[in-house]
């Protein structure tokens, strides 16, 4: 039998090449990193590994970085969704104008974030006085990380929600009013099941991003151990004290946390190709 | 207006409203006038010192080689995921997420240790005489690391989404693979190419925790902006950290302007 | 219930969808919304239904004024163009979601609801798929199913917006037998807005015609068709021939080309209309060549060129006429028509 040559495949050495170029570029970059981690968390057996996941420093820099996100994460659901339903459904004055002002903390760098929180909340900040007058005290104090963490995941909902909501149309919903829903009805039994996986995906990335955050909340935490000492700065800290095992079995805790995440969003992108 | 009869206008208009103005109108407020209580000379002074200056040049041009490497490395990575089938695909699909899940102090840390002077790829590199880690080198590689996701997630979709029919018809015609390749596919992926470019530089000059443990900090050679911004505030001087954080603003605007024109662009071509 | 539209205006943005619409649509009758898209059409449906809200004019459902209410509150059935189903709903939970939201006092009992639900599956034949999702149906199903899900709530009115827009020619006409049959049964009073002139002559009890945001002609299918108000509406309603020439004295006299002055007109005459000769018959005869000529079900479509002024006509002639006739591609034909319709500008001119 006498087959065509399929006119989009590539020559084989072309193919060769590339496929070496991405898969190393992929292994150098990423893959040996990640693996360096678990090397120098493991470099002196198990027994040390585990020790010094069960430091207690550790433990609270944990409870620290998943409370945070906890608190930042949902408040930015409810924000994502509003944001979503207000940009996709209607059109109005303004509306290039919050478009705009929801990308911005993606091209701001995480120590401006930080910079921006000192000058609002900080001592010499705006609040500042009156704050310290009434004994709060955000900067420096785990108040200030929530807020660096909502600030850094502040648009990942909303951009995961805007296009799924734009591309479902709003005919569903309104097929629903015509049936006699009322408006919550609406949002509930049609809107959010329609964006279900999309919130997910956005809420997966924002916690993601939320335990991983370390610039901002570097700036605004002021490293008090036990306090406002999350996970990544809690690893920064043991790699300054040249205790690099110890940084390292942290280190891994986050890429498990990272790692979990990653599989989350391709199991739902495999869930929404079907 | 469009939609009105669509219900819940009035209450996410309230939610967004007050969201926006607590997490970024009055933070950025509170910058822009700190920004403003400085006069020009004290502008002058404080952008014109000599370590700002290589500051500024540290930075954007180690974001600018990072970027380039990823523009071209990105959309191979894309094309052999989306075109060619080997063992181990979805393993490495997910690896490109990794920079973007994985916390930046972590790849930090790592980095630094893999191409520091004693570590795996560092030491033989120290052998012939290059120097990674405490170099710009590295802190290229540290900014590469964090742009990757977007370089190759840019490309990835619009690749996807290629008519295989154009290639057909290309070869048909009596094209040759590469110069289907070349005039056809390249020209073809040139906007999402630049959008990921541009993505992936601006990542780059505001990245902070993946460059700190690699680049060594050594002022005037490998001292970053953001760890500059981080010092003054350190030093409580607060006033220098404000105008040097509202220049990377302008910077990042300027850069964002762009990026979301080619973003539009790219939505409008595939229709 | 009748519905009244009086001088209803939308714009969006520069765009003036729909001007100064009036229209009075009687209990019961099933009416077509026809024209080209752009026409205002759908925008009227909508505005119908409480998804647009006009810039002026008044809606009256019964002689009640529901301009500015709310659509949940208006009790209209509406088929969405595209179906918009609920795609995580079965096609049970679909039909069943207009009795299930409704106020706690005003609900059916479960059983009812489920009863009721089934009689509408047993309606539109589709009781052994009641347990499938969506995008398991044909395009067909999708259609029916939405169908009933609007008809659930025992609304006032049904409203389509291009009901067979997105379904192949079989599925399109069984589904419209099936629509009128059930029209008969319920006489309902419906709206349907379509682009295609097929669907509205051989549904509608009225046909309305929009175009460029008006209402261009009511009436019914053969009001419409046999006397169209104006040459588009003319143009928009089938096949078509246009002859050029002058008013006097009551007459259309045939003229080459188009003439200048207070008394040109122009006359349109459908391709049925005309007589078909091979010699001269009559004085008003055009002498023509045939360039072509195919079968079009029982009739014979012929494709002429006009001698003096080189224009195209179509004719039909059924097939035993043009067996008898004999003709081939490049021979003299002669051409009467039978009844012209003459139009001054826009204005029609009575002959």
């Amino acid at each position: 039998m006498i087959s065509a040559p399929d006119p989009r495949r590539d020559p084989p050495w072309l193919k060769r090449l590339l496929l070496v170029a991405g898969l190393g570029w992929l292994g150098l970059l990423v893959l040996a990193p990640i693996v360096a981690v678990f090397a120098g968390a493991l470099s002196r057996g198990l027994g040390p590994y585990f020790s010094a996941l069960s430091d207690p420093a550790t433990l609270s820099a944990l409870k620290l970085t998943l409370g945070a996100a906890l608190c930042a994460v949902p408040l930015n659901m409810v924000f994502g969704v509003a944001a979503a339903w207000l940009l996709a459904r209607f059109r109005f004055r303004g509306r290039q104008l919050i478009l705009t002002l929801v990308d911005l903390p993606f091209s701001v760098s995480p120590v401006v974030a930080g910079l921006l929180l000192v000058l609002v909340w900080g001592r010499q900040g705006w609040l500042g006085p009156w704050l310290s007058s009434h004994g709060i005290s955000v900067v420096f104090a785990w108040p200030a990380v929530v807020l660096a963490t909502v600030f850094v995941t502040f648009p990942l909902v909303v951009r995961e929600l805007l296009p799924s909501m734009e591309e479902q149309g709003s005919s569903e919903e309104e097929a629903a009013l015509m049936l006699g829903a009322g408006a919550w009805t609406m949002f509930r039994r049609i809107t959010l099941p329609n964006i279900r996986w999309a919130l997910l995906y956005g809420v997966i990335l924002a916690a993601t991003r939320a335990i991983g955050e370390f610039g901002a909340v570097s700036v605004v935490s002021g490293h008090v151990r036990g306090e406002t000492n999350t996970l990544p700065l809690h690893v920064e800290i043991l790699h300054n004290e040249f205790r690099f095992q110890a940084a390292f079995a942290a280190a891994t805790l986050l890429i498990f946390l990272s790692a979990a995440a990653v599989a989350g969003k391709a199991a739902l992108e495999r869930k929404a190709h079907r | 207006m469009k939609g009105r009869h669509l219900p819940g206008f009035g209450l996410s208009l309230g939610i967004v409203a007050f969201w926006l103005s607590f997490v970024v109108l009055i933070p950025l407020s509170a910058l822009v006038l700190k920004a403003f209580d400085l006069s020009p000379a004290q502008w002058v002074e404080i952008l014109g010192a000599p370590r700002v200056v290589s500051a500024f040049r540290v930075s954007l041009a180690c974001s600018l080689a990072a970027a380039a490497l990823n523009a071209v490395f990105g959309p191979v990575v894309a094309w052999i995921l989306i075109r060619y089938p080997f063992p181990g695909k979805a393993f490495a699909d997910a690896l490109v997420d990794m920079p973007f899940a994985l916390p930046t102090a972590v790849a930090g840390i790592t980095l630094s240790s893999l191409w520091g002077p004693r570590g795996w790829f560092g030491a033989p590199l120290m052998e012939l005489g290059i120097p990674v880690a405490y170099t710009p080198l590295g802190i290229v590689l540290a900014l590469a690391f964090v742009g990757l996701p977007f370089a190759v997630r840019t490309v990835q979709p619009v690749l996807e989404e290629l008519p295989g029919e154009v290639e057909e018809a290309a070869s048909l015609l009596g094209a040759s693979r590469l110069q289907v390749l070349r005039r056809i596919i390249l020209p073809a992926l040139r906007p999402a190419i630049l959008a990921g470019f541009a993505l992936s530089f601006a990542r780059g000059l505001g990245e902070f925790g993946s460059v700190v443990f690699i680049a060594g900090n050594l002022p005037g050679r490998t001292e970053i902006v953001p760890l500059l911004v981080m010092q003054k505030l350190e030093e409580f001087r607060t006033a220098e950290a404000s105008a040097l954080g509202a220049a990377m603003l302008l910077l990042s605007f300027g850069l964002l302007f762009p990026v979301n024109w080619l973003q539009a662009r790219l939505r409008k071509e595939k229709g | 219930m009748s519905i009244s539209i009086r001088g209803v205006s939308k714009t969006f943005g520069a765009f003036q969808a729909l001007k100064d619409v009036s229209l009075e649509i009687p209990d019961g009758e099933l009416v077509a919304l026809l024209g080209p898209s752009g026409g205002g059409k759908t925008t009227l449906l909508r505005s119908i239904a409480g998804l647009e809200t006009p810039n002026s004019g008044q809606i009256l459902f019964g002689g009640r004024d529901e301009t500015l209410s709310r659509p949940q509150e208006r009790g209209v059935g509406f088929v969405f163009q595209h179906y918009a189903l609920f795609r995580h709903m079965t096609v049970f939970e679909n039909i069943a979601f207009g009795l299930r939201v409704k106020p706690k006092h005003e609900r059916l009992p479960e059983e009812e609801i489920r009863a009721k639900v089934d009689e509408l599956l047993k309606l539109i034949q589709l009781d052994w798929i009641a347990q499938r999702y969506p995008d398991q149906l044909s395009g067909g199903q999708r259609q029916r199913v939405a169908l009933a899900r609007a008809l659930a709530p025992r609304p006032s009115f049904l409203l389509l917006d291009e009901p067979f827009g997105a379904l192949d020619t079989l599925v399109r006409k069984e589904l419209r037998r099936w629509l009128r049959q059930l029209h008969e049964e319920l006489r309902m009073t419906s709206i349907f807005v379509t682009h295609d002139q097929d669907e509205a002559l051989e549904l509608a009890d009225r046909i309305v015609v929009m175009m460029d945001g008006r209402v261009a002609q009511s009436g019914t299918p053969d009001e419409v068709y046999d006397r169209p108000a104006t040459p588009a509406v003319y143009r928009f309603l089938g096949d078509v021939n246009l002859f050029h020439g002058r008013v006097a004295g009551g007459a259309f006299l045939h003229h080459p080309t188009a003439p200048d002055g207070e008394d040109a007109a122009t006359a349109y005459v459908r391709p049925h209309e005309l007589e078909v000769e091979r010699f001269r018959t009559s004085e008003d005869a055009i002498d023509t060549v045939l360039l072509h000529a195919w079968a079009l079900g029982p009739k014979v479509r012929l494709e002429l060129r006009r001698r003096d002024n080189s224009d195209l006509m179509e004719a039909d002639v059924n097939r035993d006429r043009y067996r008898n006739l004999g003709l081939a591609a490049g021979d003299q034909v002669w051409v009467t028509p039978r009844s012209l319709r003459v139009f001054r500008a826009e204005d029609e001119v009575a002959i």
